[in-house]
């Protein structure tokens, strides 16, 4: 499933993926791949994602039903 | 052992060192630069791991090839066989990472990998090229090694420019 609150969060801050990626200290084809919902980052790198873009967990990747 | 294995094995020796030296002057720029040498993240060393297994598989239904071919004596020598599982195992395995951007770590030099892995496929060209023009193709009647070896030896090399081209092309477009 597509990560568009990530997308949205990055787009918030003015990032590319490369600089998200940089930051968070990832390769860009993985912060595309979470946010296409191709990959799911392990807990360390949600952390360190939300870190980054000063959000919460539940935030970037809590679903609704 | 005549001077043509002489030759081939020569060749080996002097690739394998010389790929040992580019690693040994690669890790001493890293460490200068205070990076780490391999640095990949999770989702990449995820695909790694999944390409050594797809690479695996590959290579246990060639082997099965490879037996079937000398049961039935197909007139090529052991070592083409062989040689041309391994390099298909290595193709699979590296263009499936380079097709899901796991094959360069967060510091590489893609382009510069390009244009070496280029420069490398050329010279083995010619020389396969060289055996086109002097037709000795045939040893004792099988196929032979030293003919085949820098053609099969082509396989990886071209994946990974082909693999690279339409990554760097999906970047372009991502970007």
């Amino acid at each position: 499933m597509k990560n568009l609150k990530m997308k949205a969060a990055r787009a918030e801050k003015d990032w590319s993926q490369q600089e998200l990626a940089a930051r968070v200290g990832v390769s860009r084809q993985t912060i595309n791949a979470i946010e296409k919902g191709d990959y799911n980052p392990t807990i360390k790198l949600c952390i360190a994602i939300c870190k980054a873009l000063d959000r919460t967990l539940d935030d970037l990747f809590w679903t609704e039903k | 052992m005549n001077d043509e294995m002489m030759g081939v094995l020569t060749g080996m020796l002097i690739g394998i060192v010389a790929g040992l030296l580019i690693h040994a002057w690669i890790q001493r720029g890293c460490r200068r630069q205070g990076i780490p040498v391999h640095d990949y993240d999770e989702r990449q060393d995820q695909i790694t791991l999944t390409a050594e297994h797809l690479a695996f598989r590959v290579m246990l239904w060639l082997c099965f090839i490879d037996i079937i071919v000398e049961c039935i004596s197909v007139p090529i020598q052991p070592a083409v066989m062989v040689f041309l599982t391994a390099m298909i195992g290595v193709a699979v395995s590296v263009g499936y990472r380079i097709l899901h951007g796991s094959y360069f770590h967060l510091h590489g030099h893609p382009k510069r990998f390009m244009w070496f892995i280029g420069i490398i496929g050329l010279v083995n060209l010619v020389i396969f090229m060289d055996h086109f023009r002097t037709g000795d193709f045939f040893y004792k009647g099988q196929l032979s090694f030293i003919a085949t070896a820098n053609g099969i030896v082509l396989i990886p090399f071209v994946t990974v420019l082909i693999t690279a081209w339409l990554s760097q092309k999906r970047e372009d477009e991502e970007a």
